[in-house]
């Protein structure tokens, strides 16, 4: 599995998005796209890729361009690893 | 039968539901649920009351209360302290029969506030469900949540350590997701770890982890404060349970499961 495709898994169950979650491509758009991103969901995201990457966010690190794709975010998290 | 009742604590009325046999029916053994705080315990509480109604059907008395300034309880969220929290649960516990083994439960933070009133008064067995491993964690996490929600306003995104500071050397009362956290409860939080618990008087620890597979490795953290109860003589009992995170989803999230691992381990 690619970390795209890790990271894409990651977000669709943080989210409990179920099947919804096949359709995420690296240009969908998160914050402000999906209903279910507030900021308890960008939290349980967060926690998420740190548990199953074993990586740490800095404060730095949580911006709304980390944020703005999917492709964004696993782009992010392969810098991390 | 459950009830629900107002317990008189020092600084208001602490709600209360549970099942106290009457004297000619004496209970076997008791039990003090003790709850999450702020949002963990809105997802949570459903699974509180079931497990507190299966507890009772087992013939045990068995008491949930809701921390003053939070849930059904009187007074405010930021007039709350972890010293107010821990007076609060030694009020439950008097309420306890005294002349039977008392249990208690604790729900992540409820479990480290459990596992400190296990140093104050005489507690059988502690059981501990996916414990925060420190009050610091939960307050770094609290405080992240504050970055997140600004993230999502656009507004100004100060990082965990400038709000630290806020809370901290300024006294400001922060206000995150709708709750007021104030100076006094951050320091209380920062206080509370789990692994320097006094828990001498304790026969046995239960710790019931949530996980996503069964054969999920045990955090860190809680393995080293797992292996310090043992070198201490306690029995130490760790049970896995399949479920989503009840305490962070979106939607309610039952955990029967859970329930039942607890009152097993409760009754043995």
């Amino acid at each position: 599995m690619t970390t795209f495709d890790r990271v894409r898994q990651i977000v669709g169950e943080s989210l409990e998005l179920g099947e919804r979650t096949s359709t995420l491509d690296p240009e969908t758009a998160l914050l402000g796209n999906i209903p279910e991103f507030d900021s308890l969901a960008v939290l349980g995201v967060i926690t998420a890729l740190e548990k199953n990457f074993g990586i740490q966010f800095e404060d730095d690190d949580i911006t709304g361009e980390t944020f703005e794709t999917l492709g964004n975010l696993a782009a992010f998290v392969q810098t991390k690893l | 039968m459950q009830e629900a009742f107002f317990l008189k604590s020092a600084k208001g009325g602490l709600f209360c539901i549970g099942t106290l046999h009457a004297d000619n029916k004496v209970a076997r053994q008791s039990v003090v649920i003790v709850p999450p705080f702020a949002e963990e315990m809105n997802k949570t509480r459903h699974l509180l009351a079931a497990l507190a109604r299966q507890i009772a059907d087992v013939g045990y008395d068995v008491l949930l209360f809701d921390f003053f300034g939070t849930g059904d309880s009187e007074g405010d969220f930021a007039d709350s302290s972890i010293a107010t929290w821990r007076s609060d649960i030694d009020t439950v516990i008097q309420r306890m029969n005294p002349r039977v083994k008392l249990h208690m439960v604790g729900f992540r933070s409820g479990a480290l506030m459990a596992a400190d009133a296990a140093s104050r008064h005489d507690v059988h067995s502690l059981t501990l469900v996916q414990p925060h491993l420190s009050g610091k964690q939960q307050l770094d996490e609290i405080l992240r949540l504050r970055l997140t929600a600004a993230l999502m306003d656009g507004g100004n995104r100060e990082g965990v350590s400038a709000l630290r500071n806020r809370l901290m050397e300024e006294g400001e009362t922060l206000e995150v997701a709708g709750y007021g956290l104030s100076r006094d409860l951050a320091i209380g939080l920062d206080s509370l770890v789990l692994r320097g618990l006094d828990t001498r008087t304790l026969a046995t620890i239960n710790c019931m982890e949530i996980v996503s597979e069964p054969a999920a490795g045990t955090r860190d953290g809680l393995r080293e404060a797992i292996d310090d109860w043992k070198a201490a003589g306690m029995q130490v009992n760790l049970d896995n349970t399949v479920c989503s995170e009840f305490w962070a989803t979106r939607e309610i999230a039952p955990c029967p499961a859970l329930v039942d691992g607890i009152v097993r381990r409760l009754v043995n």
